[in-house]
């Protein structure tokens, strides 16, 4: 049950500037300045960890998550795709968020110097996309449950739900002491929702941030 | 008087629908058998008219490669720009790319040499003579029929409105625009690409 939450989180770092960087901290933290450039091994470790699949984000380049995935108690690696598998070729990873007919997919991904990020508009066969090797598609064999992210990607907070600093989560019951942190947690994931939006008008409905 | 008006709108709105269920089974039928008409190897996924332009959607690499394959400019140069008169301007400012601008006063086209991928690759064009041809030895001039006949086995019936023939790649950003004169002659290339570096 946790593909749509890699699939909310995948959508959600469209339009994203490409580049390479070898600094951890620029890969791994949550803020405006670490998740202004990625590379595809980037994206993809930023879909695991929102999906909590990781610990928080990893810093892992496409072959390190290759050999991650290989881990066969924890992944399953198939030919047929399903939506929300993360797509693996020699030397280039995206997340399938869509599985069209022929199983032929649309792949959500950084893509290359000078590109932005996006979903492609037409559903492809991973040998018409890339020239390098195909591996497979990778989902967990255990899967965490959907509704951890909203659509802009941003950790969805309930009362027996906290994100922490990482955007990981706590589901541990919070103990009444806990309420001044959590109070603080979820006022900073705000915050981080109202810097996350486009330009133009909104309300709140419910705690949600909606269009007005 | 009323109940006079009331049924000559449902009339109208009666005639309405059926015309437009016809004209949408036109359009179905015309898109259907001009899949019929698509050349093989130009891998076409989708066929569309909207107004005067042809939109056809291929997953061929071709499409990356307009003026054939070249890991560098140099290769670029000495392949298929040696006896051509046009300016070169080599932009360096980007870390990892090279962008090459070949001008004349009617044509501009602008490459990229990208050294992660060790490919030349288009980053746009608008080619308005004859220094450059495309893939298939399509160029300038060209009647509308002998550019179909690139991607079609043999011409489509029902295309003469045909003004523009749109070519989308269907795995990355690409675009092109083939765009004819009143002629019916090739008359200018519009190459588009989604990298962003303006």
């Amino acid at each position: 049950m946790g593909p749509g939450d890699r699939v909310k989180a995948a959508r959600s770092m469209t339009g994203i500037e490409y580049k390479q960087e070898t600094v951890s901290s620029m890969r791994t933290a949550n803020t405006a300045e670490a998740r202004q450039y990625m590379d595809c091994a980037e994206f993809v470790c930023r879909v695991l960890g929102a999906d909590q699949i990781t610990d928080g984000v990893q810093h892992m380049n496409s072959s390190g998550l290759k050999s991650y995935f290989d881990n066969k108690d924890k992944f399953i690696n198939s030919a047929d795709p399903q939506v929300g598998d993360v797509a693996v070729w020699k030397g280039h990873v995206g997340v399938v968020t869509e599985v069209g007919e022929d199983g032929k997919i649309k792949l959500t991904h950084a893509r290359g110097t000078g590109k932005l990020s996006k979903e492609n508009p037409y559903a492809i066969s991973p040998e018409q996309y890339r020239d390098s090797e195909f591996y497979g598609y990778y989902r967990p064999v255990t899967e965490t449950p959907d509704g951890k992210i909203d659509n802009n990607g941003n950790p969805v907070t309930t009362n027996n739900q906290s994100a922490n600093s990482t955007g990981s989560f706590d589901l541990t019951p919070q103990s009444e002491t806990a309420v001044q942190d959590n109070t603080r947690v979820v006022n900073n994931s705000f915050v981080q929702q109202i810097n996350n939006l486009p330009q133009g008008n909104y309300k709140v409905v419910n705690g949600q941030i909606v269009p007005q | 008087m009323k109940l006079l008006a009331f049924f000559i709108l449902l009339y109208g709105c009666t005639q309405s629908n059926s015309l437009k269920t016809h004209s949408n089974e036109v359009s179905q039928i015309t898109q259907d058998s001009l899949m019929q008409y698509a050349k093989k190897e130009f891998e076409i996924i989708e066929l569309e008219q909207k107004g005067d332009t042809l939109l056809i959607v291929s997953t061929n690499k071709l499409l990356f490669y307009p003026f054939g394959k070249y890991a560098n400019f140099k290769e670029f140069k000495d392949g298929y720009l040696v006896k051509r008169d046009l300016k070169v301007r080599i932009d360096s400012s980007f870390n990892i790319f090279r962008i090459f601008s070949i001008e004349n006063e009617k044509t501009s086209v602008k490459l990229i040499e990208n050294t992660e991928t060790e490919r030349l690759e288009l980053f746009k064009a608008d080619i308005r003579d004859n220094s450059f041809e495309l893939f298939y030895g399509i160029r300038l001039g060209m009647k509308k029929d002998e550019v179909f006949l690139q991607f079609f086995v043999k011409t489509p019936p029902g295309l003469n409105h045909i003004r523009t023939i749109k070519i989308v790649s269907g795995l990355e950003g690409i675009w092109y625009y083939f765009n004819f004169s009143t002629k019916e002659q090739l008359e200018n290339i519009i190459i588009e690409s989604d990298y962003v570096l303006d």
